[in-house]
């Protein structure tokens, strides 16, 4: 799997929302490609099915528009964004139209160490071993590490304290280490 | 410090600021613990394999989904009243179709003066870009790809159009998969009507001519592709389905092509359904081929592929045949250089015109065009006006 880079919060995501607001189809189309491969990611991982993601992509950036005129910025872009995606995700779960596949991490097939080299198949592990984790394990660690949220933030859309995030970000992270194969001793 | 508390600290330190000297304290010991020194390793792993990287040209669907959505605002701004809070509403759950609140930029850019015109200027281009498979002439609702990859929101049954004109109710593949308790989903609420969305998907290969290839560069062992021509636009092969379900779906018109087969070229019918780019094709008995259409964008306007006819897959498409055939690099005497765009892709317009009414491609664009390595000028049409 080819792969871009790990996306961090934009800072001039806010200049482009506020353009945007104005009907600035350029702005807008800056913060689509900014954001695409985060939302696309945060998507493909949520269901294993790179057609849903780029639904779940499309279906993201039209709410995004049609909400901005409502948008008061009181909260980040990065933190809204993932909200509609997050939320975008879970409707087409309960809908039935998706349906995310979490894999048995038993049945993980680690990349052999001699080819953790090979790019591609590093990435494919790590696309495996990230659906391993608990949904909300790897919701908290998304929301954390690709869309930048903080514990707070991130606590505040899932409905729960800033600390359970941390431990749910933690618990991933370990869980990540381990299947990664860099972990694999115990805890002294 | 534990291996447990030196972990939390460095998973901490990742997302936010830490007390240097307890993340000192958990550095010193991951010099000491292979295991901790492996659990810092294995997120600097993450960290570097990065993002799965998104389709080409998906973020330019997204934003023909988005021209169309001014589109369909501009055509609704005189009998829509109330704006919404719909950030809110984006930001939840699916809304009841009937919802008439979804609007509140759109409608308010469209009553904005300084906006109207680039409203109706876009949504002539979008509007356009939802009919741009001529499908027209009769109304529908949902489509349901029986064994497709791709999939919506699915009524409870579907009609399967045998292609030999019979029809059949059956429960669609999807239903039968998902189908454990959850109720049939309602009509998603995207904003984007079903037009609007399976636009984007026709404008699949879109938006790759932005390219950091140099100018002129000839595509190495550039794939041939698979296309059509139905009334002179080109559609590219998107995927092989074995049936097609859905309510309203019909003919909307006819291509002469022998696909992929040896023999000569025939004439086809072209099923579709209303507002939906994608088409259909019955290539055998127990296949359907789905074309979407090749498009791009420039300067923010999509563009449409026109071609002479195609009548085989692996023919590269040609100028249509109102064009003379440039006789120099520069596109002389056909076309005129415009200028590139942002990544470098030359666009020629038809001498003495605009790229408004169209543009030109020339010989060999670079890799991550849509039509990359076509050894022909090609010409790009705004799509054309729903009426």
């Amino acid at each position: 799997m080819d792969n871009t880079t790990v996306s961090a919060p934009v800072s001039g995501d806010a200049d482009l929302v506020q353009k945007a607001r104005t009907g600035d189809l350029v702005a807008f189309e800056r913060l689509v490609r900014l954001h695409t491969p985060t939302v696309y990611a945060h998507a493909l991982r949520f269901f294993d099915d790179p057609t849903a993601a780029e639904d779940i992509v499309q279906e993201v950036f039209i709410k995004v528009y049609r909400a901005l005129g409502d948008f008061d910025g009181r909260s980040r872009f990065s933190t809204w964004l993932f909200r509609v995606t997050h939320n975008t995700c879970l409707d087409h779960a309960r809908a039935g139209r998706r349906r995310p596949i979490p894999i048995d991490p038993l049945t993980v097939e680690l990349t052999d160490p001699d080819r953790m080299d090979d790019r591609t198949a590093l990435s494919a592990t790590v696309e495996k071993a990230l659906r391993t984790l608990a949904p909300d394990d790897r919701e908290a660690l998304q929301a954390v590490s690709i869309f930048g949220l903080t514990y707070a933030e991130a606590g505040a859309e899932f409905g729960v304290p800033a600390g359970t995030v941390k431990s749910r970000v933690f618990r991933a992270r370990r869980a990540l280490a381990s299947i990664l194969g860099g972990s694999a001793g115990g805890l002294q | 410090m534990n291996c447990n508390e030196a972990r939390e600290i460095l998973s901490e330190s990742y997302d936010s600021p830490v007390d240097p000297a307890l993340l000192f304290e958990a550095h010193a010991h991951c010099r000491e613990c292979a295991s901790c020194a492996g659990f810092e390793r294995s997120w600097q792993t993450y960290l570097s394999v990065g993002l799965p990287r998104p389709p080409a040209g998906l973020a330019d669907r997204v934003m023909s989904a988005v021209h169309a959505e001014v589109s369909a605002s501009a055509a609704t701004v005189a009998d829509t009243a109330a704006d919404g809070p719909a950030a809110a509403d984006a930001a939840g759950h699916s809304r009841p179709q009937s919802d008439k609140k979804g609007l509140p930029l759109l409608m308010s850019k469209a009553r904005d003066p300084r906006n109207r015109r680039a409203v109706a200027t876009w949504g002539s281009v979008a509007a356009a870009l939802l009919i741009l498979v001529g499908v027209g002439g009769f109304a529908g609702s949902r489509m349901i790809l029986g064994n497709a990859q791709r999939s919506d929101s699915a009524p409870a049954t579907s009609r399967t159009y045998n292609f030999d004109g019979t029809t059949e109710e059956r429960k669609s593949a999807l239903d039968m998969r998902t189908d454990t308790g959850a109720a049939a989903p309602e009509k998603k609420d995207t904003g984007s009507p079903d037009g609007l969305k399976s636009m984007s998907y026709g404008l699949k290969d879109m938006g790759s001519a932005f390219s950091s290839a140099s100018k002129g560069q000839k595509a190495k062992k550039a794939e041939k592709p698979d296309l059509i021509t139905i009334d002179g636009a080109v559609y590219r092969l998107d995927s092989k389905v074995n049936q097609v379900s859905a309510p309203d779906l019909g003919e909307v018109g006819k291509t002469r092509s022998a696909l992929g087969k040896v023999g000569p070229a025939r004439e086809r019918i072209v099923l579709g359904t209303p507002g939906i780019s994608r088409v259909y094709i019955q290539a055998s008995k127990s296949e359907v081929f789905v074309f979407v259409p090749v498009a791009r964008m420039y300067a923010g306007r999509s563009y449409v592929l026109e071609s002479a006819p195609i009548t085989r897959f692996g023919q590269w498409p040609t100028l249509p045949k109102r064009f003379k055939k440039p006789t120099s690099p520069s596109g002389t005497p056909t076309f005129a250089e415009v200028d590139a765009d942002a990544l470098s892709v030359r666009v020629f317009s038809e001498s003495g015109a605009g790229p408004e009414s169209g543009i030109a491609i020339a010989p060999y664009p670079p890799a991550s065009d849509p039509l990359a390595g076509c050894p022909e000028w090609t010409w790009w049409a705004p799509p054309k006006n729903p009426q």
